[in-house]
């Protein structure tokens, strides 16, 4: 099972790799600056944060995902993953 | 959100590299129900295993007890317990997430643990440790901000922290993963039972 998450993410990380503009991505990488208004505005998490707010229930893997659930991951470390502000 | 919006604003925000943010996203897209459109949302990754959801989290319940993505105080204590002073630090860092996994063992009869939870949690623990400005050789970080990290989800500016000026790599969250378990009090049954 590890193996196969393991080659099949690999997969999709090249597959985006070269649907990516990879230099022009990288070339503005760096941490946004201090005084940047998305550091100090903070909205606590809520209903619908963990998805797009136009779309409606999904069903993934036959399980249906809740849309209004107050939540912005299953884990605290995916909460870093959103990029909506910090 | 695609891995270009995560690679950007992981970077903006966290300084976090390139490496891990393609990484971590793939393993995101997978849990899209499409896949191919190199997409997916928070939602989608509250999948039980796969690909990144586990148990024995730092401060959310095992999915058989129902509800493994909101924050629970009571589990957060508990880890938030091992350290000491005000800070983190590698080997407290060890022992909460050997205390998660005794608990989850002794609690929980479907608890799963093999190599893939293990780089996830140990992952996991570097991660919010090095995001929140730690010492990659030391693990101390300020745990004010850290808890602020969890228990708000926010990042934790309003306390003074600043995204570190090193960034937040595959490499760097390696040596951490290592540092961490190479100081665990658990090392030899844990190591037994991820690779058996």
């Amino acid at each position: 099972m590890f193996k196969t998450t393991l080659l099949a993410t690999l997969g999709v990380a090249v597959t985006s790799a070269q649907l990516l503009d990879i230099p022009g991505l990288l070339a503005g990488l760096a941490p946004a600056p201090a005084n940047d208004p998305r550091f100090s505005t903070f909205t606590p998490p809520g209903h619908n944060d963990g998805k797009p707010a136009n779309i409606p229930s999904i069903v993934t893997r036959g399980k249906s995902i809740l849309t209004d659930r107050v939540v912005r991951s299953p884990c605290p470390g995916l909460v870093r993953l959103y990029p909506m502000g910090p | 959100m695609t891995v270009p919006h995560l690679v950007s604003g992981l970077a903006a925000g966290l300084n976090i590299g390139a490496d891990f943010s393609v990484a971590v996203g793939g393993l995101g897209v997978l849990s899209s129900p499409d896949p191919l459109g190199l997409a997916f949302d928070l939602n989608d990754l509250d999948q039980h295993n796969f690909p990144i959801e586990h148990d024995a989290s730092l401060s959310r319940e095992d999915a058989y007890f129902g509800n493994d993505y909101s924050f629970n105080s009571g589990i957060w204590d508990q880890t938030k317990s091992f350290f000491k002073d005000g800070k983190t630090a590698l080997l407290p860092a060890a022992r909460a997430i050997a205390n998660r996994t005794a608990d989850s063992k002794e609690r929980n009869p479907t608890f799963v643990y093999g190599l893939q939870q293990f780089i996830l949690r140990y992952g996991e623990m570097g991660l919010a440790i090095q995001t929140m400005g730690g010492d990659d050789l030391t693990g101390v970080a300020r745990l004010d901000w850290v808890n602020q990290l969890f228990t708000q989800e926010r990042l934790p500016y309003n306390l003074g922290w600043r995204p570190r000026a090193e960034p937040v790599t595959l490499p760097s969250l390696g040596q951490m993963i290592v540092e961490i378990f190479a100081v665990s009090p658990e090392k030899l049954s844990e190591g037994y039972t991820i690779t058996t």
